[in-house]
């Protein structure tokens, strides 16, 4: 059955001045992948720093299974772009890899190097001497070892070259646990259309559109693409 | 497996399920893989092929046994059945793609007997 995972009520955010966000309702169900596009600087980052807890200081509420309290929050998401920058450079994947053991009771090691190894991830490197692919694949395995019900991923194919850019969508589509909802990020549609179930469009602070996948092709025969930059 | 991101994709994977049953590649009685699997295979949404599947099962051209998986209904008939419905789909787009440059039946019949000729 869906259940609703996440819901924003008259979301708005403002920082240094600027409005960032403005008045954003929306509702997302359990086993769902949503893509959440919108140009750089819509907001799209920020708003998925504040369902996750990192932001705060907005107005409006964000529920996550119908709490808003930040620590349950936390326990109830995995975020891909608070996963590496913490490590200084000279931390090896291995280490990374006991830290989270350590940190996340929901965090599967077995999964991990499942995925790791799926990845191409070499584990006794140095962050360091990673390139910014390989830091991406790093965080979609550890984004995707921890077992929660949402899933936010901010550009994870960012530094991904098109061949591997496969590997990932076949790492949601794989180990994407039943019921979860995976929200990602993205400004490049390509091989991504046909793994979303639903869209949300961000443009000038705002949520405007916010459909399935589907019903873009089924009702205006259009690709998402087209659809996308009809609206921008 | 290419999809085209204008058509719904739970149709085209209709579509290409009922191509697998009628070209045998999907026997009657043949288990289909699992959704997860189709899913990877396609590179798609599983729910896409959850939908995907549960119209078929609709149709009874395949049987969703839960906790199973589906199978390929053991039916030589409805396979058959389905066979003539595809070919009947696709003499029609070309019916009417003909037909919209005025041609008539027996020009029709003309150029396609033609045509098949030269291809044999």
């Amino acid at each position: 059955m869906a259940e609703k995972i996440l819901e924003l009520k008259n979301l708005s955010y403002k920082t240094g001045g600027k409005q960032i966000l403005q008045g954003l309702d929306l509702q997302i169900d359990s086993n769902q992948i949503v893509g959440l596009l919108g140009a750089n600087g819509a907001g799209k980052t920020t708003l998925m720093r504040i369902i996750t807890g990192v932001a705060k200081n907005y107005k409006g509420t964000v529920d996550v299974l119908g709490q808003e309290n930040e620590t349950f929050r936390k326990e109830n998401i995995s975020y891909n772009a608070q996963l590496v920058p913490d490590f200084s450079l000279g931390t090896k994947g291995s280490e990374v890899l006991r830290f989270y053991t350590s940190v996340y009771p929901d965090f599967n090691s077995d999964k991990f190097l499942t995925i790791s190894e799926y990845l191409d991830v070499k584990l006794d490197n140095k962050l360091g001497k990673m390139s910014k692919g390989e830091i991406a694949r790093l965080s979609m395995a550890l984004v995707f070892s921890r077992t929660v019900p949402l899933y936010l991923l901010d550009e994870p194919f960012e530094g991904i070259d098109s061949m591997t850019r496969k590997r990932i969508t076949d790492t949601i589509i794989k180990w994407k646990e039943p019921d979860a909802t995976v929200i990602f990020s993205d400004h490049y549609l390509n091989d991504i259309s046909n793994l979303l179930d639903d869209i949300v469009i961000i443009k000038d602070s705002e949520i405007i559109e916010h459909l399935p996948a589907e019903q873009i092709r089924s009702q205006y025969g259009q690709t998402i693409e087209e659809f996308y930059e009809s609206k921008y | 497996m290419k999809f085209k991101d204008n058509i719904p994709i739970y149709l085209q994977i209709k579509d290409y399920i009922y191509q697998e049953i009628v070209t045998n590649r999907l026997a009657p009685g043949a288990k289909l893989p699992s959704v997860r699997d189709l899913a990877l295979d396609l590179s798609v949404n599983t729910n896409t092929v959850q939908r995907a599947l549960s119209e078929l099962g609709d149709e009874n051209v395949i049987e969703v046994q839960r906790g199973r998986g589906s199978f390929v209904v053991d039916d030589q008939k409805i396979v058959g059945n389905l066979k003539k419905k595809l070919i009947i789909g696709e003499i029609k787009v070309m019916y009417d793609n003909l037909t919209k440059l005025d041609l008539s039946k027996e020009e029709i019949s003309y150029y396609l007997e033609n045509y098949l000729e030269g291809r044999a």
